[in-house]
């Protein structure tokens, strides 16, 4: 491979010290929460220096860290947990991770328009979609198809104002630039640690706000806590969390926080990117920063006129660049940016990118 | 004396924020702790840093399920 340009579906390369964390949770670790004997021990303590770990870094409370499989699975457990009934809204840009719990358990749900150049609007258009029986709001903080950065704080704070949950899916932003659940306002941060964490894929986190309501439990079983009730517990993280825990996983998401280096160059590699590209009238990009690279993460989508973008992103994997082409499991924002009927290329730049690299891509770019 | 909490995580957030104030706490799951809901952890801690370590962990937060004489 001589460009990995799809961070946007998982980081790479990985972290190693996940690695070694991995193998060390392997080896010493037994099941968590279960009992004080050494093994069990170990296994507690690896879950709950993974919890201290996601506390630090996205602010919070360790006891509201739950861990997941990814952020489909963390936003399917906030989605359905805290939705009471009514409407849900969502925006134009939202992942299928979101639109697909929230078709699953609501017959309305509201969609309102992102607009890409104007925060404000976007903002309007969200109270606009409120409802008098909306019991919750779901929005991605950053478009995983074209990257615009939402309003997240203001959204979930007329959210809160009118006894509304508010769900952030930061599967696009966690890594990329600081972030803290207080400081966003949300009832819950889901983010995966396999994208801008560098962690191993089958890791994620439901981080739930001080003052949430009671989750609804998406699964129900042992949790080798309160075992003399046949309900669920009442507190977090146990009571979403039923069965064995990833052990293994939680080290390698601790160790790649506990080593985590926010991104230096991804954003200047990226200005460049789309500078360069938005000169060459073969490619038509959708959605892509225009004196706002701020608003961005760096994520861009693209097609090369007169070929599917399928078929582009297959055109260049045999030249060692990895692009993903299609529809992104993201069917509302390829709607709402007008890519048509074959979706989009798109390039994702992580924080392990080299000019390089795009130098690389740029030389190979046009087929 | 032992703490009672519901939970692992609440055991081990009790006794990272009693370490800051000083005081040892010994994770346990001996009977006296199961009677109370099965299956719960204690803080076991010394008799004469209970009182201080009651108020830490009440004031951290800790939802403490009972109190139970240690062996």
């Amino acid at each position: 491979m001589n460009a990995y340009l799809d961070n946007a579906a998982t980081g790479f390369p990985k972290n190693t010290a996940c690695l070694d964390a991995m193998r060390e949770a392997f080896l010493s670790c037994a099941n968590s929460g279960r009992g004080v004997y050494e093994y069990a021990s170990n296994a507690s303590e690896v879950l709950f220096r993974a919890r201290e770990a996601v506390a630090g870094m996205f602010g919070g409370e360790v006891e509201n860290v739950v861990m997941a499989m990814n952020a489909t699975h963390a936003l399917n457990m906030a989605i359905k947990g805290l939705y009471r009934g009514g409407s849900i809204v969502i925006s134009d840009l939202e992942h299928n991770a979101v639109l697909r719990p929230a078709r699953a358990i609501s017959v309305r749900v509201r969609i309102f328009h992102v607009d890409l150049f104007d925060d404000a609007a976007t903002v309007r258009n969200f109270k606009r979609a409120l409802e008098k029986d909306t019991s919750l709001v779901a929005v991605t903080h950053a478009s995983n198809v074209c990257g615009r950065i939402l309003p997240v704080k203001e959204i979930c704070h007329i959210a809160s104002e009118n006894g509304i949950s508010s769900v952030v899916d930061a599967s696009q932003t966690a890594g990329h630039f600081p972030i803290d659940i207080r400081d966003i306002g949300c009832t819950a941060l889901c983010f995966p640690g396999h994208k801008g964490l560098y962690a191993p894929t089958g890791t994620g986190v439901m981080l739930v706000s001080k003052d949430a309501p009671r989750l609804k439990t998406l699964i129900e079983g042992g949790t080798g806590s309160m075992s003399l009730t046949e309900y669920m517990p009442e507190d977090l993280p146990e009571r979403m969390e039923a069965g064995t825990q990833n052990i293994c996983m939680a080290a390698s998401l601790a160790a790649a926080i506990e080593n985590f280096v926010y991104p230096a160059d991804e954003m200047r590699l990226f200005a460049e990117l789309t500078d360069v590209m938005r000169q060459d009238k073969r490619f038509i990009l959708y959605g892509a920063p225009y004196g706002n690279i701020s608003q961005y993460v760096p994520v861009l989508a693209f097609n090369y006129r007169g070929v599917g973008s399928e078929e582009y992103v297959s055109q260049l994997a045999s030249k060692g660049i990895a692009l993903r082409g299609g529809f992104h499991c993201s069917p509302l924002a390829h709607a709402s940016l007008h890519t048509g009927i074959g979706g989009s290329a798109r390039i994702s730049i992580g924080k392990y990118n080299t000019s390089r690299e795009i130098h690389y891509f740029l030389e190979h770019c046009r087929i | 004396m032992i703490f009672v909490v519901s939970s692992v995580t609440y055991a081990l957030k009790g006794q990272r924020e009693l370490a800051r104030h000083n005081i040892r706490a010994l994770l346990t799951k001996q009977a006296e702790v199961r009677s109370i809901k099965g299956c719960g952890y204690g803080l076991n801690v010394d008799n004469s840093h209970a009182a201080e370590a009651e108020r830490i962990l009440i004031s951290a937060g800790l939802k403490l399920i009972g109190k139970v004489d240690a062996r």
